[in-house]
């Protein structure tokens, strides 16, 4: 088995959707996928200053770069990568079914 | 402010709502009159039987809608949301008649052979997206009919399963929509779809609202009250949360039971088939049941995350009022329906970033997303590429130390597998049961914490650290497997760009996420942002989450009283300063009522150990013995939920204790909760605490440092480091050791400003520093241009506390006492 279906396998394993068919799993993924962005934005939006939030929207409004919000948004907020990746990982002990 | 001009301020405001209100409820008949129009221009064609119907319950919303009673804000909002489900369901239907016309007979022939295969066929769109009481229903088909032109099917091609309609042989030849027999078959089903979409309804009606009740419950009074050492009453029968909880499952009871019976009633007809097409619904049924255990165990599960969420992105939108609550809001509809549009490769392809690597490095958050996946780095990572790097396989190695955990596939294979049908049936049931069950405990597992990261664990620490997330990402986004894809997703994410911070989203382009199963739970269409009001996304027959303010208090509740006490006992210079107990949520057991639990109030003089004691003894051990055993049990009760044994011991008169008792084994008994007697709110200053951002963090510090010291201060590093709910919690905590050390400090201050009337103070100058006078003008501001008055307890403890609220949201200011 190639490294990507070994990690594709895995992640389907650890969600506990190996057993449902492709496009079921892939229905549940995606919704997955929706409920963490929106955790995701709501964390970010409540890390950054009232100050920050409009310098953000003003960056969204003008097209900046999304490399440049990015790092904006890594400078405004505290160990912003280890918090996202927290978020996704908490999400997914919540998704799982631990007995 | 003279209370003239107030009232006459007041009175214009009053009318200048009346008119929005009158306004906007013209604009919404308005839209209603749209939606009748393009439903009344829509031709059926003869012996369309199963289209009609679905007009006409579609005209019966309509005219529901039209009528109406609209009057309040809170009836507008539940209104709205409902109009917005109507025109996206007579859209859909417009578009499935107008898709079954322009298809040429020969496609529909096809068709219909393919419905006589015995293909199930679920309701339409309505069952496709569980929306609406009477949503869309397409054409039951005829499973066993021989002749084509007599079924009206649900073209597959059209995005709808058809539904399963089990005739008798002798019935082939008769035309459905002709034949009464049929006729009334057919009206069994249509009626037994309906009434399965207005559970479906209720189910996401009931499950926001639980989720509301929980995030509010818990995260906000629960949290800072226990904090504060003010405690939480919560009698199990009557608390908002157990309500809504309740309620919760028993519309997911009533779903199971009418899903399951849905399911026996086509199995009833199966003797009367051939054996060749038996076999085949057989196999239909089976996956039916699989899908429906998939639903109460994951769906379901995965629904009231995404419920929990937004309740809590209401919260936080509502103590934001201001522009950016709405622009927040509008962002995040913008990345959901950019990411609902996108191309399912694509979404399947950052899924897997995503949920694959755990975030990983190259991921800077949601409202980036969008930035991350244009990035041409990270398309580059994510699409094809070569594999690299020793970091990889170390990363592969902690996933593969896992043990994977199939329970779903397990429990189905068991249901399935049992011989008879009834036992399959039976098992269902429990199974289903068992999974609604479970849902409040999950649910509170992940808001303690309880269930810490101990699969990916050390393994992702490794994984990022080494360098190697980000070549792994391209692993998520291989699965799409096309080189292509990369000129694909960076057109899309380019396309986000230009959408987004324009004026919206064109409420006709946003296509929902369809889904062929019809036990999952729709993915719901967030609206056109700019016409939501305070939520983000939208069902229908939504009740908008009560805000909880001061207002709202009880005056019956003996919370009043207990909020004088503790307030004199901060206020006392008597009070012994202890650090405020963990934030950490107890685990909230589930309300069903068991037999073997007992609760018993701590009387005065009282204390958990005596009362404990006391138990232990009328269940037969020695009084020696039921000391050690008290003893034992509270130590470990403090242990599990991270508090001290000195506040686990800290009762108030009234706290309820809810033991465990095993009459078969009485050294058994164990604590199972410890309720506190709540008190007052203290307004939205829990909200507010929320509601802290980085820098406001930053402004804390300043202030623990001046009254608290040092420990504060090394509080406050640490939680700097927590995110989510550890954050509000260890905020709270720090807010309340800061209130209690500035209350302890200056206690005979707020004696002084008892005395002190705002706007005298504010006129005369009072006070050095000037911010002083500023935190009364907003209070006396928010109390409806009359200063609080500060005649009692309760008040006062009010006023103060969002005095000091606003003292760490400005970023410090000298509380020096006495006015000069």
């Amino acid at each position: 088995m190639t490294d990507e279906a070994q990690l594709k396998k895995e992640l389907l394993e650890e969600l506990g959707l190996a057993s449902l068919p492709p496009d079921k799993q892939e229905e549940i993924l995606i919704k997955m996928t929706e409920v963490l962005l929106k955790r995701i934005l709501v964390e970010t939006m409540e890390k950054l200053s009232e100050a920050d939030r409009e310098m953000y929207e003003k960056m969204v409004d003008e097209k900046s770069e999304p490399e440049k919000i990015g790092e904006f948004l890594k400078e405004k907020v505290l160990n912003y990568n280890e918090m996202v990746q927290k978020i996704i990982l908490d999400f997914k002990e919540e998704m799982k079914k631990v007995e | 402010m003279s209370e003239q001009s107030n009232s006459g301020g007041q009175e214009k405001n009053n009318n200048n709502e009346t008119d929005d209100f009158s306004r906007e409820r013209g604009e919404v008949l308005c839209r209603i009159d749209e939606v009748n129009k393009l439903l009344s221009d829509l031709q059926i064609e003869d012996g369309e039987a199963y289209q009609k119907n679905e007009k006409r319950a579609l005209k019966k919303r309509i005219k529901k809608a039209f009528n109406q009673d609209i009057a309040s804000k809170e009836d507008m909002n539940i209104w709205l949301r409902s109009i917005e489900g109507l025109e996206k369901d007579v859209a859909d239907f417009c578009k499935d008649v107008e898709d079954w016309k322009s298809l040429d007979p020969e496609q529909k022939e096809r068709i219909k052979e393919k419905s006589k295969q015995g293909r199930k066929m679920r309701g339409g769109a309505a069952a496709r997206d569980g929306r609406g009481k009477e949503g869309n229903s397409q054409p039951v088909v005829d499973a066993n009919s021989k002749t084509s032109k007599d079924t009206k099917t649900a073209p597959e091609d059209l995005g709808v399963e058809p539904a399963l309609v089990n005739l008798e042989n002798k019935s082939e030849e008769e035309d459905i929509s002709s034949g009464s027999k049929n006729n009334t078959e057919v009206g069994i089903i249509i009626e037994k779809q309906e009434k399965i979409e207005e559970i479906r309804a209720l189910v996401r009606e009931k499950r926001r609202s639980y989720a509301r009740e929980d995030y509010a419950n818990t995260n906000h009074f629960k949290r800072l009250k226990s904090i504060l050492g003010l405690g939480d009453k919560q009698n199990p029968f009557n608390s908002k949360e157990t309500f809504a909880y309740q309620k919760y499952q028993e519309a997911l009871n009533e779903l199971r039971n009418l899903e399951i019976q849905s399911l026996k009633d086509d199995y009833s007809n199966i003797d009367s088939l051939p054996e060749n097409k038996k076999e085949t619904i057989l196999a239909e049924m089976k996956q039916r049941m699989g899908e429906l255990a998939t639903f109460f165990g994951l769906d379901e599960k995965i629904e009231l995350a995404g419920a929990r969420t937004d309740a809590r992105t209401e919260a936080w939108v509502e103590t934001k009022a201001g522009k950016f609550a709405d622009v927040a809001l509008k962002k995040s509809a913008e990345m959901i329906n950019w990411y609902r549009k996108l191309d399912p490769k694509i979404k399947i392809a950052i899924s897997g970033t995503l949920l694959a690597a755990g975030g990983v490095a190259a991921i800077t958050g949601a409202v980036g997303i969008a930035s991350t996946v244009a990035s041409a780095k990270m398309i580059q990572r994510c699409i094809g590429g070569t594999v690299t790097g020793a970091g990889i396989a170390g990363g592969l190695e902690a996933r593969s130390r896992k043990k994977a955990k199939n329970k779903i596939e397990d429990d189905k294979n068991e249901i399935i597998g049992k011989e008879e049908w009834t036992e399959k049936f039976n098992a269902l049931n429990d199974y289903c049961d068992k999974e609604i069950k479970t849902f409040h405990e999950s649910l509170q597992k992940e808001k303690n914490g309880a269930t810490k990261r101990k699969l990916l664990g050390a393994g992702v620490g490794v994984f990022v650290g080494s360098g190697a997330a980000a070549d792994c990402l391209r692993y998520g986004f291989s699965w799409v497997g096309h080189t292509e894809t990369f000129g694909k997703v960076k057109d899309v994410a380019t396309g986000f760009w230009k959408n987004s911070g324009a004026s919206g989203i064109v409420r006709a382009g946003i296509e929902s996420v369809k889904t062929h199963n019809p036990f999952s739970s729709p993915v719901v269409e967030i609206p056109d942002s700019e016409s939501t009001a305070n939520t983000s996304s939208i069902t229908e027959n939504m009740k908008p989450v009560e805000v909880i303010s001061e207002v709202n208090l009880d005056p019956n509740e003996s919370l009043l009283v207990e909020a004088e006490k503790s307030f004199a006992d901060l206020n006392s210079p008597k009070t012994v300063e202890v650090e405020a107990p963990d934030a950490k949520i107890v685990d909230v057991p589930n309300p069903e009522v068991n037999a073997n639990i007992i609760e018993v109030e701590i009387p005065k003089g009282g204390s958990m150990e005596k009362v404990m004691i006391q138990q232990l003894q009328e269940q037969g051990i020695s009084k020696k013995e039921a000391g050690k055993f008290a003893h034992r049990m509270a130590l470990k009760y403090a242990e599990e939920h991270n508090i001290s044994f000195a506040e686990l011991n800290h009762v108030e008169v009234g706290d309820v204790l809810k033991l465990e008792i095993n009459p078969n084994n009485p050294e058994g008994m164990k604590i199972a909760n410890l309720e506190r007697v709540s008190v007052a709110n203290v307004g939205g200053l829990d909200r507010e605490i929320a509601a802290l951002s980085a820098k406001e963090v930053e402004n804390i510090q300043e202030i623990a440092e001046k009254f608290g010291g040092d420990d504060l201060s090394s509080q406050i590093s640490e939680a700097k480091n927590l995110v989510g709910e550890e954050y509000e919690q260890a905020y709270c905590r720090i807010f309340a050791n800061v209130a209690k050390n500035i209350f302890n400090g200056h206690e005979t201050s707020l004696e002084a400003l008892r005395e002190i009337d705002a706007k005298e103070y504010i006129e005369s100058g009072y006070g050095n520093n000037p911010k002083i006078g500023k935190l009364l003008e907003y209070n006396s501001h928010h109390s409806a241009g009359n200063f609080i008055e500060i005649n009692t307890n309760e008040n006062m403890k009010n006023w103060t506390m969002r005095m000091i609220g606003e003292m760490l949201k400005s970023g410090g200011i000298e509380m020096n006492g006495r006015p000069n």
